[in-house]
């Protein structure tokens, strides 16, 4: 490597350090200052479930409050939208009008979609009370809570003209397609309203946290598809699905304003209405035209209203109460969890190895206890992965992929203009590039063709990993398999021996993986194309190889007849889905790995 | 299986200085005179007693070749112990240490304990660097400093073990906070603190299948 280079990574390494620092002490003051928040949004929710329109005066205080208490600007992306009302308060009175007119039409329209509100909320509740403390859903809330920031900005924005329209129509098309009608309405008012410049620099300030909660949102997508049998062992995922599955849950109210939005919406209106005043003056557009507003918001209010009634409120339901059983699993009182989010709250995406490690320990107090019963030697997945290096190469690629990231930082920092379009867009053509085919059809590979494919995908990437050590252990497996006499081996044999194949051939996916990552950082001509192309075969032959392993257990297994064995099967396929979502999630770590490389 | 704490390890040193091969001594009691070069780090794990508490020491073994400096001083991070090794035959790996001591201090926590290690001293008659001189540098810069050979596994064991009780007295001091883990030390499953029933882990390479749970 040439001197520039790890010079590079010197003064990456020390930013990391700082950056660590830091995170840690901002933490407690961006905890507390959220959790007043909640405490207050939580108070709000209720109130306004019994009295809406009363509380509204009283609401407004409650916001200039906030703004007051929340101290820390990271963890209240809101901050600026609760400000505004405060700064403009003194024209308000003007307004308490038209407000009312508002008021009035939204509750014309709104009574039946409040109680559609309630199943939602009381999810919420539930989970809150039961399930997690409060500082604990804190963050997930607050994505929650800026997602619903979202909608409300979007129920106010379509009634404005404004310039960011299209942007925001791509988000929110990505974002929940059930709303598109929507669209046409919200295109018809930008034709009849038509203000400018003043309109969107009063609104710009609000997109930032709406983007980051979108962008949050649509990562969290990508692992729910793999589905809730996953939730309990990974912990990565599980950050996500929760978080998914609460977004799901605000999303489901997605056209009807929450009591507090309401609120909201009306303080919106009353601090538009100032600056409208002025856009008069200057240049005689015409009067704000509150009745088209109202007519927005009603309407919007109907169509998503009669799509949350289709879309079914009982799926959701049965949703949360399936998140919820499928997380408190083997973890009552969700002490674990519960440790591990606050560990990493708010930050980032928990470590996969971290919670690999967590999982690894309560998988082990388990299993002594079944060992005391059964007086046999017996392993879980995780510890299996662990005893083949797995976890710790995991941890390594994960440092190294947070490495090649903050690489990519400096760079991105120090550009500015063109520069930095062309390399956001480099960074996002090696993302699409790593895209692995959502086909579920996994298909059956034999341990040959894998093998040959796989050799000659490493061939291409022309660095030395292997994967010779995992066919061996495939071919062990298969052989041991052939040779076991169902008269000398049982249920337990067949189990275990299937667990440690399946940790020992994602163990050396991982290995390789990391390798892999290494070597391309010390590589000197690097061709990305080629690296992400062979690296997507190769995770996908990993996982339909993984697949077929477990397979050829399982088969095994249900020749024998006893009740244990179908649990076992069960079982198996279980880590056969772990596994494969490790080495996913191990291959993503080296997205960074392949950016780096073509910047 | 069940240990009490974990203890995370780096080893770092010129290339060729014979860090893979002590990590080798040490975790499978055996020794290999030609060894693959290095890519970037490799890992060993083994389980000790100190204190009557099982330990588990689990060791990155990291490239001394310099074109992976800058990957591994990546992992440094959350250390709590370091093996600083040098070649007894050959001078410039001795005189490179001091990048080495300014690499591992900048880039881990200021607790890590550090083990100055002069390796092959089987070598007696190709030796370059003095006793003497090891023990200076290791006295002027803090650091405990031992002769190992680990073709003869002379105080290798030793070597592994003594960083292992320094990390472990600093926690009994208070030195080191256990429950931050960017000091390198992990606190194991709470369940069952020692197992009298289960054969001593310490003599089962920890990489090899462990033959308890």
């Amino acid at each position: 490597m040439e001197t520039s280079d790890s010079e590079y990574f010197e003064s990456a390494d020390e930013d990391l350090e700082s950056d660590t620092e830091d995170n840690t002490r901002s933490k407690k003051t961006s905890n507390l200052s959220v959790k007043n928040v909640e405490k207050n949004l939580e108070n709000l929710k209720i109130e306004h479930i019994r009295e809406p329109e009363q509380n509204i005066k009283e609401n407004r205080m409650e916001y200039s409050d906030l703004s007051n208490t929340s101290s820390s600007e990271k963890a209240n992306p809101d901050d600026n939208l609760l400000m505004k009302p405060k700064i403009n308060q003194e024209p308000i009175n003007n307004n308490s009008n038209n407000k009312e007119i508002v008021e009035q039409v939204l509750k014309d329209k709104l009574p039946e979609d409040h109680n559609l509100n309630k199943p939602a909320i009381q999810l919420n509740e539930d989970k809150s009370e039961d399930l997690w403390d409060e500082d604990e859903l804190n963050w997930e809330l607050e994505a929650a809570r800026e997602f619903s920031e979202s909608t409300l900005k979007c129920t106010v924005v379509s009634k404005n003209d404004d310039s960011d329209w299209n942007d925001f129509n791509a988000d929110w098309e990505s974002e929940s397609p059930s709303s598109l009608p929507l669209q046409e309405d919200g295109t018809k008012m930008v034709q009849s309203s038509t203000q400018e410049s003043l309109w969107e620099n009063e609104w710009e300030p609000l997109e930032e946290p709406e983007d980051k909660s979108i962008k949050q949102n649509e990562s969290s997508w990508g692992n729910w598809g793999w589905g809730v049998s996953s939730l309990l062992n990974t912990a990565s995922s599980l950050t996500n699905h929760v978080s998914q599955g609460l977004t799901t849950v605000i999303e489901s109210s997605i056209g009807i304003p929450q009591p507090e939005e309401l609120a909201k919406i009306n303080k919106e209106l009353s601090k538009q209405e100032p600056t409208e005043d002025k856009q008069k003056n200057d240049n005689s557009v015409g009067a704000f035209d509150l009745s088209n507003l109202v007519s927005g918001v009603s309407k919007f209010v109907e169509t998503t209203g009669s799509k949350v009634i289709t879309g079914g409120l009982d799926t959701l339901e049965a949703i949360g109460k399936k998140t919820a059983a499928v997380i408190q699993e083997g973890d009552p009182g969700l002490k674990k969890k519960r440790a591990f989010l606050k560990l990493d709250s708010i930050t980032a995406k928990p470590n996969l190895s971290q919670a690999l490690r967590e999982a690894k320990e309560k998988a082990e107090e388990k299993c002594y206890e079944q060992q005391l019963q059964s007086k046999r030697k017996i392993k879980n997945y995780e510890t299996l992965f662990d005893d083949h290096q797995g976890l710790v190469h995991l941890e390594a690629l994960e440092m190294l992929s947070k490495l090649c990231l903050i690489k990519l930082d400096n760079i991105t920092n120090s550009l500015s203009g063109d520069s930095l379009n062309d390399l956001q867009e480099t960074l996002e053509q090696v993302k699409e590039l790593c895209e692995l085919s959502e086909d579920e059809e996994e298909d059956k590979i034999s341990i040959d063709q894998a093998d040959e494919i796989i050799s000659n995908c490493v061939k291409e990437i022309s660095i030395p990993i292997s994967y010779g050590k995992m066919f061996t252990v495939c071919r062990e497996a298969n052989g041991w398999l052939d040779n076991a006499k169902l008269e000398f081996v049982d249920n337990i044999d067949i189990h275990q021996q299937a667990l440690d194949t399946l940790a020992q051939i994602t163990a050396i996916a991982v290995e390789q993986f990391h390798k892999a990552g290494e070597l391309l950082l010390v590589k000197d001509h690097r061709s990305t194309a080629d690296e992400a192309d062979s690296l997507v075969q190769i995770t996908t032959i990993l996982k339909s190889l993984i697949l077929t392993e477990a397979e050829k257990f399982t088969e095994k297994l249900s020749c024998l007849k006893s009740d244990e064995v179908n649990e076992n099967i069960t079982n198996i396929f279980f880590e056969a889905g772990n596994s494969a979502t490790y080495i996913q999630d191990a291959f993503q770590l080296l997205i960074p790995v392949l950016q780096v490389g073509a910047v | 299986m069940s240990y009490a704490y974990l203890f995370k390890y780096i080893i770092i040193g010129d290339t060729g200085v014979g860090k893979s091969c002590l990590l080798l001594q040490f975790t499978d009691k055996r020794f290999q005179p030609v060894h693959d070069l290095t890519i970037g780090v490799e890992f060993g794990a083994r389980m000790i007693t100190i204190d009557s508490k099982q330990i588990k020491l689990q060791i990155w073994d990291t490239a001394g070749q310099e074109a992976f400096r800058s990957i591994t001083r990546s992992y440094y991070r959350g250390a709590a112990g370091a093996l600083l090794v040098y070649d007894i035959t050959r001078r410039e790996t001795f005189n490179h240490l001091t990048t080495w001591l300014d690499d591992a201090r900048q880039h881990s926590n200021s607790n890590m304990v550090i083990m100055l290690i002069g390796n092959k001293s089987d070598l007696e008659s190709r030796r370059e660097v003095k006793k003497e001189e090891g023990e200076a540098f290791a006295r002027e810069h803090g650091l405990v400093f031992m002769e190992t050979s680990a073709k003869t596994a002379a105080n290798v064991e030793e070597a592994f073990i003594n960083t292992a009780k320094e990390i472990y007295e600093k926690i009994q001091e208070g030195v080191f906070d256990i429950n931050n883990e960017a000091n390198g030390i992990k606190i194991g499953p709470q369940h069952s603190p020692t197992n009298p029933s289960l054969p001593g882990a310490a003599s089962s390479g920890g990489s090899q299948m462990s033959n308890c749970c």
